[in-house]
């Protein structure tokens, strides 16, 4: 009779074998030693893996001792009470205020995201692309991107969301950049190119300059916008400019806003509406006049000429040598104000140092001066209460991440605990995130996902502390199981690393950077284990 | 899991009512049967997923699961056993989300020539590697195959039970596993490599 193969063989030992079979085969396993053998080691085998596999190996600790406590109840009544604390700081502390500027600075619309998006000299193009073809069109586009992703992406769920993110945002971005030049645009592309556009000419369209120097003698008869190494502007720009540029001279008149990005912004010439600008230096002449008003962040600050409406400023150093219509709001180190000024409303300036007025200068209202303390103040009640709130609003910040990303959150606080490595990966992501996005900024492509970038990684810093407290609540009252429990370690850690970071002398400062490196690394490194493990999970491909 | 270890009838009367306690919401009940069954759903967990890491998830969320789940728990059957499918099931959804081509493996493993096995190759390896080594080669195995020894070797679930969980025909299931275990000799022998590329080359 003919020896029997190892699957019938193994199916006899596993009693998967018709009654028939498995008599034949034990008549041929008397006679036969070698089919003996066979069925001897499958069955040793088989008690092998039984004990290799039964083996009671170590367990991790979580799942050895009994659930703590989960605390649900609690937990979830801390979560709504600290959440409404924290939805309240952030609207009071951060949003309306913001609204309130951008209100001030020309950015009119009600709600923050038509005012970041839709209502901003950005975009242009609502009557002209929203016809419902394009808009149709532009949708199917998006969506059609979006499942593509999402089909390439459901492999690695983390990455999948920041690249749809990444890609949606982007897209946005490049839709709002590119929406005015379905107006009727120009585009005048150059990397040496000097472009002028010389006196007497108009150019009849939003015109959108990338050049090394870009000069307007002539008329604009639409928007400017312009990405150039110099800018001056000494003709007319009947819309509103954006320029982001190294030096950007306004000697002409611009009927619209100015929203500068640039190193220096020189204005000797007339803006209709307001002015908007980050720079190093803002300086603007006796012959400047700004109908609207001027919100600015800089390091040197000079303001002659007029202004018609409101200042709103933060600077190093700010000297205001003109007129001004309405407020002046303004931070920074020093202040002088010379003896050409003039201030309709009222005026607040918080400083390190108090500033220097000239007896000539006419202020309608006193000059309302807060000196800026350095270090904390530990005898105010405001410092404790706003203490408590960015407490509320980070634990808030934690709650929402754990509801949308639980698993997200479990793999950034098991990272956490690897304590070195997260601080050396977030030292390097801390510095090298915000010079890689800027980078990316500089190509007009690269606009949209430079400032998401720039984005998450704002995100992701703030993120940091609540896996830091996760981390320490999870030590104090050990292994959570269940949200509610996780919850409470979140809300105890937090606690006490805001508490850390009121010690004086810099010590608190100190364990706020190691808290914010420590919790970015762990985000950092919970993102690459989660595609590590998952490019891993296949350790065979069956299609070589 | 027909042929799980009977338990002793007092010990399952007691882990019934420890079961109708924590379902009514007692706390001590549930971090009763937590500590109970904790080590051991870790162990399935540690067997039947490639690292460490995946198995902490995978048991954190199968207790989560467990727990919203205990209302639909039929307490006319075992406890374990229920417990074990649950585990397995979820398990096994982690893994295949991540879309490892198992898909393609049922047609290529099904179709496969099985070498014949060398008794004195099976004997070399039990007397020389450890029971460590052992789960080590199983991290190496691909998904299913890893599932299948974990389901029979430490579950020790039925054909019908592993057919269910794992989705394939009953009658594929000696096959899976045993071509899993030849899978399992080729890593301890050869390492992860080799197998790899007789797998590949197999299919060819």
């Amino acid at each position: 009779m003919n020896h029997f193969d190892e699957m019938t063989a193994f199916l006899y030992l596993d009693g998967q074998l018709e009654k028939a079979q498995a008599s034949q085969l034990l008549i041929h396993v008397k006679e036969c030693g070698e089919c003996r053998t066979l069925l001897e080691s499958l069955k040793r085998e088989t008690i092998w893996l039984e004990q290799s596999l039964q083996e009671k190996d170590p367990v991790p600790a979580q799942f050895m001792a009994p659930a703590r406590r989960s605390n649900v109840r609690w937990g979830w009544i801390t979560a709504l009470g600290i959440a409404a604390a924290g939805i309240l700081t952030v609207w009071n502390g951060i949003i309306e205020p913001l609204e309130q500027q951008l209100n001030q600075a020309g950015f009119s619309g009600g709600n923050l995201m038509t005012m970041l998006f839709f209502s901003g000299a950005f975009w242009k193009g609502w009557s002209s692309a929203l016809s419902f073809v394009e808009f149709f069109a532009t949708a199917v586009v998006i969506m059609l991107v979006f499942v593509a992703l999402q089909r390439l992406l459901r492999r690695s769920a983390t990455v999948g969301i920041v690249l749809v993110n990444v890609s949606f945002l982007g897209l946005l971005f490049s839709m709002l950049l590119i929406a005015p030049s379905a107006h009727a645009s120009k585009v005048i592309r150059g990397r040496h190119l000097t472009y002028t556009l010389p006196a007497g000419q108009t150019a009849n369209t939003d015109l959108f300059v990338f050049a090394n120097f870009t000069r307007i003698d002539g008329t604009v008869n639409g928007d400017l916008y312009v990405w150039s190494n110099e800018v001056e502007i000494n003709g007319h720009v009947t819309g509103d400019v954006i320029a982001f540029s190294r030096e950007t001279r306004v000697n002409g008149t611009i009927d619209g806003n100015i929203r500068s990005y640039s190193q220096t912004l020189n204005i000797n010439g007339n803006i209709g509406k307001n002015v908007l600008v980050g720079c190093e230096l803002f300086e603007m002449g006796s012959a400047g006049k700004v109908g609207g008003s001027v919100t600015l962040g800089g390091v040197n600050a000079m303001i002659a000429g007029s202004i018609g409406r409101d200042i709103t400023a933060a600077a190093g150093d700010a000297t205001l040598n003109g007129s001004v219509g309405g407020e002046v709001r303004l931070r920074g180190d020093n202040l002088h104000i010379g003896p050409d000024a003039n201030v309709k409303g009222a005026f607040s300036y918080r400083g390190r140092t108090p500033a220097s007025v000239d007896p000539q200068a006419k202020l309608s209202s006193p000059l309302v001066f807060t000196q800026i303390k350095t270090g904390s103040d530990y005898a105010s009640w405001a410092y404790y209460r706003h203490h408590i709130e960015f407490w509320a609003a980070a634990f808030l910040f934690g709650l929402v991440l754990l509801l949308i990303a639980p698993r997200f959150f479990a793999n950034g606080l098991r990272a956490s605990k690897n304590f070195l490595p997260s601080i050396g990966f977030g030292v390097l992501f801390l510095i090298a995130t915000p010079i890689v996005a800027a980078i990316v900024c500089i190509t007009l492509v690269g606009l949209g996902v430079g400032i998401t970038t720039f984005l998450l990684w704002f995100i992701a810093v703030y993120a940091a502390q609540v896996f830091v407290a996760s981390w320490l609540g999870e030590i104090l009252l050990g292994p959570a199981i269940g949200t509610g429990a996780l919850l409470g370690r979140l809300a105890l850690g937090l606690a006490i690393l805001h508490g850390l970071e009121m010690i004086p002398y810099h010590i608190g400062g100190i364990i706020h950077f190691i808290v914010l490196c420590w919790g970015l690394g762990a985000i950092v490194m919970a993102i690459f284990g989660y595609l590590r493990r998952t490019t891993s999970a296949a350790p065979v491909p069956v299609v070589a | 899991m027909t042929t799980e270890k009977p338990m002793p009838e007092e010990l399952q009367a007691g882990l019934a009512e420890l079961v109708a306690r924590a379902r009514d919401g007692n706390h001590d009940a549930w971090a009763q049967i937590y500590t109970q069954f904790a080590p051991g759903i870790f162990r399935f967990c540690r067997r039947a997923m490639p690292s460490r890491e995946d198995a902490e998830d995978a048991t954190s969320e199968v207790f989560l699961k467990v727990r919203s789940k205990l209302d639909q728990y039929d307490t006319s059957r075992p406890f374990n056993a229920w417990l074990y499918r649950v585990a397995a099931n979820q398990c096994w959804d982690l893994l295949r989300r991540r879309r490892v081509r198992q898909d393609l493996e049922t047609g290529d493993i099904e179709s496969m020539p099985l070498e014949h096995a060398d008794p004195g190759q099976l004997e070399r390896l039990i007397s020389e590697k450890s029971r460590e080594d052992v789960r080590k080669a199983l991290e190496q195995l691909p998904s299913r195959a890893r599932m299948a020894l974990t389901l029979r070797y430490y579950s020790e679930m039925n054909y019908d039970e592993i057919a269910e969980t794992l989705g394939v025909r009953r009658a594929f299931v000696g096959v899976l596993l045993l071509r899993a275990r030849h899978q399992l000799r080729e890593v301890m022998e050869r390492g992860a490599a080799a197998m790899r590329h007789s797998v590949a080359g197999g299919k060819a």
